[in-house]
């Protein structure tokens, strides 16, 4: 071990004989980073609940990717028939005889990666310029701000239109980021600020005194503290995703090549499904779809915020007894 | 020229591609019930009659989709051609009752053919909205525009004499069809001034397309007072001809949005008084009132396939039969709606009502591809005898490639999109693999004008009442001229073709000189053996395949307002709302 002298700062601590093998290391990580988590999000009930409906989309998908259910197809099933009356096809069928449950579990894989497409590249991009432009500063900043500026001022649903229109998307992935990309732009201009300020906090100075470079700062002492600030934004870039998915589906403006939930709505408002009741269950199969996935993802991140916030975990620790009585902070949603 | 079914049809405005390309498309969205001219009126107003006249104070409230004031009035226009805001203002030259299947005269008196000359005859009491007289010097500078556009009449004409004030001779370029001539000229309305088009005889036809004509003068049962984002607006014309069966004093083109919008004020019942051809979900009419009435009128236009036949694979009769005989088209009816569609006996190129007095003892031999069963068993024969070999339930030509690919559609297009999902349905159970790649309607039509495709939707008929006479559909499937030939069979149709005979023997044709004969002979009778001939073919080498046409739905209110009597001459007649005003069969009641 190597010896200080009275002048100089030892900053190393004192070794000791006990030895933690690769064992020890990962039951640790996994208390910290999953075990713990999960127990303080599973104490909340919308985190229950917001899981329990993303499984059940996820079940949904496997459903389809496994053959489960049959796919959907015109001349299935008889013409017209309403929901629950033919439990071989509870959600009823189309004017075409095609089953809804299965034009509704047909979509779903789509659906959910074009949701994750398009969350993971609004919160990823805007993580990222954030970061570095508010961290960094100087110049940096200037053209980062710049270029955000520029995305920014483009009207967002006319850009998406022409590039559907242009690219012709098929892959769920590829359309996720044309419905989000824009999106960035904001969000990366509120992580930034939230950067600016975290950057002059006391332990983000030491790190920097210590000559910790700048990609472990901004990984270990800024993003954590910015996670439940991008989670709440990924779950809202992906709500985002899928109404606007569905709105130009809707319209008609995306050009497709399969089955969605927006497609399927707009079948039913242009075959009369709002005159009547003979086809609402047409109508509302693929809206309640899309309520109920919006609403699982927010709940889920609603949950997830506990994770982050360092009261309830210290009160999970029972390190501090002076929490037990603050009202606990939550996210507030949009 | 304003045409009969579609303002901007293909054959009869311009050669160029690209203008075709867009000619087709608002053609098309037209025929398709989408460009949203229905219309419905509310009778506005206290009704009171003035003394004199008996004209009513009431507005007839007519439904439209086009947006007044992104559109305009130059029938010749390659673009935003308004064709229901053109017909209350223009009196048309004759018109076409399904009815009867006859011509009804309009603005001519009289028409008459003998060998290659024409003389038409108009009213003496044809007048502009000025009340100057409506003048063949008017129609002289009509057929000098539609010459520069390259009108399809002017594909039958080698000149013209106006020999007075009201009659003129048109001097055709060979022997020629009557019934062409007059379907022709059902697309002519007294829409062309001298002193508001004579500008256009010295500029280029790419210019007068452009031409957005704001201030037009009428001759017909209303003229133009204004337009905004709300309706267009017109007055009763008391130089109208017939203006004494006009009894109401303004009439309204009043703008929604799509369909729907048109659907829910049709079904309120007090808040439009008609919508000319508004496709309407049976389950939607059932939620309309009583007083609205529906008008069926054969659209001769539907719902097909059209083929590249440049492709390696669909350029293949064999696979194109094949096709032809796993679709089931009784089910696309019953998918898409069994009210105003219905299959054709036999796909040949002839609209499906006609087949039985075109063909007549040929009909028997013609193959019908099933009209009520998918004939997997043929269309596998067809496939193996041909080459093709299933591999993994998918079929593959000789070089591994799947027979497949993107299937285009046009997006929006309600029964359409239905009809879609069921063919491609039907073809990939078979072992077909198409996606459906839905688009835009103008980048739906480019996809074909510019051969980018294997196959996709397209009418088979070019639609409106010109598509009950063989010569045109006939000639539409070889030439398709909505897609500036994009199909790729131009040069097939004018080569000689080796095809199997009616009696198993083969037999030799060049099609499109046939076709050329139909139009040719000066009778039915005449004409019938080259349709004969024609159709045969085409239901051999399908250039398109047809599958369904439909009856175009219009809609009128009879609580306050008069209606043709079912059967009566009037009633099936492109468009009632439009048409029974200058008949005296649309006049207030209330």
């Amino acid at each position: 071990m190597q010896m200080s002298t009275d002048t100089d700062v030892n900053w190393q601590s004192e070794q000791t004989d006990e030895t933690i093998d690769w064992r020890d290391r990962l039951h640790e990580g996994f208390v910290l980073r999953v075990y713990e988590p999960a127990l303080i999000a599973w104490n909340d009930r919308r985190t229950q609940t917001g899981l329990v409906i993303v499984v059940l989309y996820l079940c949904m998908a496997l459903v389809d990717l496994f053959g489960l259910w049959r796919d959907a197809s015109t001349s299935q099933a008889p013409r017209m028939l309403g929901a629950f009356q033919n439990w071989s096809y509870p959600l009823g069928t189309t004017q075409s005889g095609v089953d809804v449950l299965a034009l509704i579990i047909d979509s779903t894989p789509f659906i959910l990666q074009m949701v994750l497409a398009g969350g993971v590249w609004a919160t990823g991009v805007a993580v990222i310029v954030g970061t570095i432009s508010g961290y960094k500063g100087g110049l940096t900043d200037s053209v980062i701000t710049a270029i955000s500026d520029f995305f920014m001022s483009i009207p967002g649903l006319p850009l998406v239109i022409v590039l559907g229109i242009t690219l012709e998307p098929e892959s769920p992935l590829v359309l996720g980021v044309i419905l989000t990309i824009n999106y960035w732009a904001g969000l990366g201009r509120s992580i930034r600020s939230q950067v600016l300020s975290i950057r002059n906090e006391s332990y983000v100075e030491a790190s920097r005194a210590m000559g910790t470079n700048t990609v472990r700062i901004i990984r270990k002492d800024i993003l954590p503290n910015l996670m439940p600030y991008v989670l709440v934004n990924f779950v809202f870039a992906a709500r985002y995703t899928i109404f606007a998915a569905v709105a130009l589906y809707f319209l008609g403006v995306l050009p497709y090549t399969g089955q969605n939930w927006g497609i399927t709505l707009n079948y039913a408002y242009n075959q009369g499904a709002l005159f009547g009741l003979e086809a609402i269950h047409w109508l509302l199969a693929p809206i309640i779809a899309i309520v109920g996935l919006a609403c699982g993802l927010i709940l889920l991140s609603q949950g997830m915020d506990r994770i982050f916030n360092p009261r309830v975990r210290t009160r999970l620790t029972g390190e501090s007894e002076s929490v037990e009585s603050t009202p606990e902070h939550t996210t507030e949603i949009r | 020229m304003g045409d009969d079914s579609n303002q901007t049809d293909f054959e009869s405005v311009v050669s160029r591609r690209r203008v075709l390309s867009i000619a087709g498309t608002v053609g098309a969205m037209t025929l398709a019930g989408c460009s949203g001219d229905s219309g419905t009126s509310t009778a506005d107003g206290n009704g009171d009659k003035t003394a004199e006249s008996g004209v009513s104070s009431v507005s007839f409230v007519n439904a439209i989709a086009n947006n007044p004031v992104d559109h305009h009035f130059n029938s010749a226009a390659s673009q935003n051609f308004s064709w229901a805001a053109h017909r209350p203002l223009f009196a048309p030259f004759m018109k076409y009752s399904f009815t009867d299947n006859e011509f009804l005269l309009g603005a001519l008196s009289d028409f008459q053919i003998d060998g290659t000359e024409v003389e038409l005859t108009f009213r003496d009491d044809l007048k502009w909205e000025d009340g100057s007289d409506w003048t063949t010097d008017d129609f002289e500078v009509q057929l000098e525009l539609a010459k520069k556009v390259e009108n399809s009449l002017w594909g039958y004409l080698d000149g013209y004499e106006m020999n007075d004030e009201k009659t003129a001779t048109l001097t055709l370029s060979g022997p020629t069809n009557p019934k062409i001539i007059k379907f022709e000229l059902t697309n002519y309305f007294a829409d062309t001034k001298v002193s508001t088009h004579e500008q256009w005889l010295d500029k280029s036809a790419e210019e007068y397309l452009q031409w957005a004509w704001e201030d037009p003068v009428a001759t017909g049962f209303m003229k133009f007072v204004t337009k905004d984002q709300q309706a267009f607006e017109y007055e009763r014309n008391p130089e109208f001809y017939n203006a004494d069966n006009i009894n109401f004093e303004t009439y309204l083109l009043k703008y929604y949005e799509g369909n729907t919008p048109q659907h829910q004020a049709l079904a309120a019942g007090d808040q439009v008084d008609a919508a000319s051809s508004l496709f309407t979900p049976p389950n939607t009419a059932e939620q309309f009132p009583d007083h609205v009435v529906e008008v069926n009128i054969p659209a001769k236009w539907g719902y097909g396939i059209v083929f590249n036949h440049n492709d390696p694979d669909f350029g293949n009769r064999a696979v194109r039969q094949a096709i032809a005989h796993v679709i089931n088209r009784e089910e696309l009816v019953k998918n898409a709606g069994p009210r105003t569609k219905y299959s054709t006996g036999t796909p040949c190129g002839i609209a499906p009502r006609d087949q039985e007095y075109w063909l007549a003892d040929w009909l028997g031999d013609f193959e019908t591809y099933g009209a009520d069963s998918s004939q997997t068993d043929e269309a596998t024969t067809l496939l193996e005898d041909a080459g093709y070999t299933k591999s993994s339930g998918t079929w593959q030509n000789s070089n591994g490639d799947v027979l497949g690919g993107n299937y285009y559609t046009p997006a929006g297009w309600t029964d359409w999109t239905a009809l879609t999902n069921t063919v491609v349905d039907q073809l990939n159970q078979f072992g077909f693999d198409f996606q459906i790649s839905s688009k835009p309607t103008q980048d739906w039509t480019g996809q074909f004008s510019n051969s980018n495709f294997k196959i996709g939707a397209l009418y088979w008929l070019p639609g409106g009442s010109r598509s009950s006479f063989p010569y045109f559909p006939l000639y539409y499937q070889l030439w398709a001229t909505d897609i500036g030939g994009g199909h790729n069979y131009r040069e097939i149709a004018e080569s000689e073709q080796t095809i199997p005979s009616r009696d198993g023997s083969e037999m030799t044709i060049t099609p499109l000189e046939v076709t050329e004969k139909i139009a040719q002979q000066s009778s039915d009778d005449e004409a019938r053996q080259f349709v004969q001939q024609a159709a045969w073919h085409n239901h051999i080498d399908l250039p398109f395949l047809g599958l369904v046409s439909k009856f175009e739905q219009s809609w009128v209110t009879s609580d306050e307002w008069t209606n043709a009597e079912k059967e009566t001459t009037n009633r099936r007649v492109k468009w009632p709302p439009f048409w029974w005003p200058q008949q005296g069969e649309l006049q207030y009641s209330g």
